[in-house]
């Protein structure tokens, strides 16, 4: 066999592995799309078979079936997330920043236990924290989810943050300063429009983590009219609606992960450039 | 020269203050959401704590309860070292495997990229734990498939204790894509000269990899070993849907952190809570001092000098 | 993406962004401005029926009613929740089990202020309300009355033609003997009945039928490692005979009504509430009929209980519309028209008068039930311990971990005894 042969060979041979493995991989989300389209009888009957015509019916009975429609935990669930978003860009560049930049006393030993908090398992404040949102007044608010997001609580996007900002030569704000700009000035002008693609990476992951986050909602709302998208989700599966209602489940947990998937479609190379990053640069 | 108090405090600001002014959003929240809180939460492990009066103290109670009489703590930490010494391994073991697949073939490698990605950034959603809970019923797809297959009726795996566990560790091996990520920009580093190399000198496959890929890996590894491991200690969310919030059946789904939940905010034990959370961060330290002391006999940087 | 801010543009932004998600946050903090947060457990039967009372009364009074539901197991949960973070709902549906540690924790408010004025109790019948006190005052007005009881598939035990005896009579042993006569006459894969292993209602009546009870007033157990072990071995025993399902299979059942076992049509026997048979047969097409629980011992096990009360939160911002709606409930007669006895059986004479004769067969059962019972019937037990409801939570897995092998029934017995002694001395 010549070569060539034998390399087109392991070629094929790659391609129907990894094939097989995308198949098996993606199959479980596709069996749930499928599903959702189909009357619930056909559901469990005809597991493999594709629908035999778009029925909607299940997103239009899902879509109300709990007697908070939603479009309330959508809205509640983008709210959060807009402002966690926003708090976590914000909160983390300046800290970043200061990380990154900045000369001042006792900086090494702030860094230092800035990355302690990453090993740090949230069970540790878990409780201090709701008796402390208790005490506020804040719990059944969205409150706790969000403000947290603004005090820079997610290190690991510091941590991301400094990495790229050391990776900006430092001619650039000597320069700056040269010139009599300031911290602020520098940190605006200089530092934020050159970091775009790490503001997006970061946008992007704590848009997906705090629009996914279920523990925090399940402790702070109680209000069905306040859920977001997982926790209605999940009172879905507990709601008392009747045993044949898996149409309908499906669908909206279909629906759920389009937010999701719309932002991997959009940025996947961000996204997996963020995932590796985060890791070959420690 | 006058050395006033006052004058040190604006000596200081002047040198300090811009740095403090950004770190500030930080420093409340690390003093007030992370630091103050990791203390309370220490001090509360102490009391006894129902929210509705305030604390009692009560010594080492909590803990001797936890280390002498908790069955239902053994068997929690049972589980979770289940789950994490089958699931860490084998999803590294998938993730490193496709990434060496992927990184060879030339044509179509961003869309497998990206299909095998998918999941990891899905799978923390409740949808996909509802989804687990169907696949695995008493008629979900995998008995149904299996039955076509083998025409054996299969058991209904997430209300059966031997079962449930394995779904969620199969759920976690699911979301393998993150690691394989991290391992293929990993393999991109990797010289492909070595490789050449050692073609010329007559190396088997087998043998590139262990000689070249392990060590020029061995950070990657590390890094993949250590973050997956502590995630899985974190898990919560999958085994809540699936097991319905209980961990059942037989508490054969109880993650610590399930319990700790049920704990602190179904039977309102808040101390006893805070001493788990405290039991669980040294299980932790406990494994990545681990994973740390070790590493130097497997990971080599190649930039040792730093 | 090119953001450009400066300092003052920057501060204004994280004080409005704070500023608006804390209104965001308090459109969910429905306590204010007249809104009534009304909550209970339920099933898909009584959710569309305490919804459509609740449309009904928005529309006949203009008041506001944000309802909220969640099945038994989650309810006890996110109400304690609630109960920590001073939100109590202002109408809250409680159970006995409940109610004295909810009151006695300054978490209810005393309803006797409102009795003559809001709430209008003169056609109630006094025994029920009795059982609505603690501490000699009024915490709940009692929805009706129920039992437990054994619910069965008659179609298809009628298809059988096989005649049940006298359900004041018969015992746990008639219950396992008739078990073996139909067993090889019930269709494939039906089971002769549900495993009420888990079931500690059903554990009550077992030991109460031997003259004990799971709880004394002192809030300690009060039946014998033995009664549970004999309670396992019975019900292990009905497993490994294939009298009840397998135990992969009842695990299934997570306490939703829709997945019980008689009502996913794979068991002829289930245990219930005689309230619930509403629900029940609504879910079915084969019909059901209930009967007394088969006894363990020569005392009587069964006990008619409050089936649930109408509380008012201690924190309701304006407890004079909580009243009202919570007398709504009670005594509109055109609320009864909906509610019925999906609840139990109406303490309120004018009520029951008005809706017993238009009720359904399905109805009709439970009066007729309900009138059986009381001629064999002990007293009220005193009211459950604080953690009662962790103990009733524990029983599944330790059942569970019977049923499928890991222990045998006297130790699964034996440690569950053991657990919940502790747990009651850790409160």
């Amino acid at each position: 066999m010549s070569r060539r042969a034998r390399h087109t060979r392991t070629q094929v041979l790659r391609h129907i592995l990894l094939s097989c493995a995308a198949v098996l991989m993606l199959y479980p989300l596709l069996w749930m799309i499928m599903s959702s389209f189909k009357p619930d009888e056909l559901i469990f009957s005809e597991p493999a078979a594709l629908p035999t015509s778009l029925d909607l019916s299940s997103y239009f009975e899902g879509w109300t079936a709990l007697r908070t429609s939603f479009t309330t935990f959508y809205m509640n669930s983008f709210i959060i997330a807009a402002l966690a978003v926003i708090g976590n860009l914000m909160a983390c560049s300046l800290t970043a920043y200061a990380f990154a930049r900045l000369e001042f006393k006792g900086r090494k030993i702030w860094f230092a236990l800035m990355l302690g908090t990453l090993m740090l398992p949230y069970h540790v404040t878990l409780v201090p924290q709701y008796v402390l949102f208790l005490k506020f007044g804040w719990v059944n608010t969205f409150l706790p989810l969000i403000v947290p997001k603004f005090l820079a609580v997610d290190a690991f996007f510091i941590f991301l943050m400094v990495q790229f900002f050391r990776g900006i030569p430092r001619e650039i704000d000597e320069a700056a300063i040269m010139d009599g700009c300031g911290p602020w000035r520098i940190y605006w002008k200089i530092m934020l429009p050159l970091s775009t693609p790490v503001m997006a990476t970061a946008a992007i992951f704590s848009f997906i983590w705090t629009y996914d986050d279920f523990l925090g909602p399940l402790i702070y709302l109680n209000d069905i009219d306040s859920y977001t998208v997982p926790l209605a989700l999940r009172a879905f599966v507990d709601s008392s609606g009747g045993e044949s209602l898996y149409g309908e489940l499906f669908a909206m947990s279909t629906l759920s992960l389009v937010p999701v998937f719309i932002v991997f479609l959009a940025f996947q190379r961000l996204i997996i450039r963020g995932v590796a990053l985060g890791a070959l640069k420690r | 020269m006058p050395s006033t108090a006052s004058g040190r405090l604006s000596r200081f600001w002047q040198k300090n203050g811009a740095g403090y002014m950004f770190l500030l959003p930080w420093l409340i929240g690390f003093l007030g959401l992370t630091l103050g809180p990791t203390l309370a939460s220490f001090y509360l492990s102490f009391t006894d704590y129902d929210l509705l009066t305030s604390p009692r103290w009560s010594g080492l109670k909590n803990y001797e309860y936890a280390f002498l009489y908790d069955r239902r703590l053994g068997n929690a930490i049972e589980v979770t070292f289940t789950y994490v010494l089958w699931s860490v391994p084998l999803k590294l073991a998938v993730a490193l495997g496709l990434a060496m697949v992927l990184d060879r073939s030339v044509r179509g490698v961003s869309f497998y990229r990206a299909t095998f990605y998918l999941p990891s950034l899905l799978g923390a959603s409740v949808a996909i734990a509802v989804l687990w809970r169907q696949l695995f019923g008493a008629d979900g797809l995998v008995n149904q498939l299996l039955f076509m297959v083998t025409g054996i009726q299969g058991p209904a795996w997430v209300t059966h204790p031997d079962y449930a566990l394995s779904t969620l560790i199969v759920l976690a091996i699911w979301q393998f894509g993150s690691p394989m990520i991290i391992f293929l920009a990993g393999l991109r580093q990797v010289p492909q000269d070595l490789y050449e190399a050692a073609s010329m000198d007559g190396a088997s496959g087998w043998r590139q990899f262990r000689k070249i890929t392990l060590p020029l890996l061995a950070p990657v590894i590390f890094f993949n070993l250590v973050l997956q491991t502590i995630e899985a200690f974190k898990a919560f969310t999958q085994a809540y849907i699936v097991s319905g919030g209980t961990g059942g059946p037989v508490d054969s789904t109880l993650f610590y952190s399930l319990y700790l939940y049920e704990e602190a905010f179904a039977n309102f034990r808040m101390g006893y809570a805070s001493a788990l959370a405290w039991l669980l961060l040294v299980i932790i330290a406990i494994f990545t001092a681990i994973a740390f002391g070790t590493s130097k006999y497997w990971v080599y940087y190649e930039d040792e000098s730093r | 993406m090119t953001i450009k801010l400066n300092r003052r543009a920057f501060g204004g932004l994280l004080g409005s962004t704070i500023a608006a998600s804390a209104l965001a946050g308090h459109r969910a903090f429905a306590q204010s401005g007249g809104n009534v947060r009304l909550i209970w457990w339920g099933n898909p039967e009584r959710d569309k029926r305490t919804n459509a009372v609740v449309d009904q009364y928005i529309a006949a009074t203009g008041a506001k009613v944000t309802p909220e539901t969640y099945a038994w197991g989650d309810y006890w949960q996110k109400l304690a929740t609630q109960a920590a973070g001073g939100n109590l709902p202002d109408v809250i549906q409680m159970d006995y089990r409940f109610i004295f540690e909810y009151a006695r924790r300054g978490q209810l408010a005393a309803l006797d202020e409102f009795v003559g004025n809001e709430l209008e109790l003169d056609d109630f019948d006094p025994n029920q309300m009795e059982s609505g006190r603690v501490d000699g005052k009024l915490y709940g007005v009692s929805m009706g009355a129920n039992s437990m009881t054994h619910v069965y598939n008659k179609t298809m035990l009628d298809k059988i033609g096989f005649e049940l005896p006298d359900s004041t009579k018969w015992t746990a042993d008639d219950y396992v003997a008739i078990g073996r006569e139909l067993k090889d006459q019930l269709p494939e894969g039906v089971y002769f009945s549900e495993n009420m292993g888990i079931q500690e209602p059903r554990l009550q009546t077992w030991v109460r039928s031997r003259g004990k009870d799971l709880y004394n007033a002192d809030g300690q157990l009060a039946f014998d490692v033995e009664d549970m072990v004999d309670y396992f071995e019975y019900w292990k025993m009905m497993q490994d005979e294939g009298l009840t399902p397998p135990a992969d299979l009842q695990a299934q059942d997570s306490g939703k009504m829709e997945e019980r076992m008689h009502v996913i049509g794979r068991s002829l026997f289930g245990f219930i509430h005689s309230n619930q048979l509403v629900a029940n047969q609504n879910l079915m097409e084969d019909e059901i009929e209930i009967v007394m629980i088969p006894n363990a011992g020569d005392q009587p096990g069964q006990y008619l209980k409050p089936s649930m009360f109408l509380s008012m939160s201690e924190n309701a911002s304006d407890k004079s519309a909580a009243a009202q709606l919570l007398n709504y409930f009670i005594t509109n007669p055109d609320a009864n028209d909906i509610l019925l006895i999906e609840r139990g059986v109406t303490g309120d004479a004018s009520i029951r008068e008005r809706i017993l004769p238009g009720l359904t067969e399905t109805e009709q059962k439970i009066i007729k039930y309900l009138d059986l019972v009381s001629t064999w019937v002990g007293p009220l037990p005193p009211p459950p311990p604080q953690n009662a409801g962790e103990i009733d939570r524990a029983l599944r897995p330790a059942w569970e971990s019977v049923a499928f092998g890991q222990v045998d029934a006297k130790t699964g017995a034996t440690e569950f005894y053991e657990n919940a002694k502790r747990i009651l001395e850790r409160s």
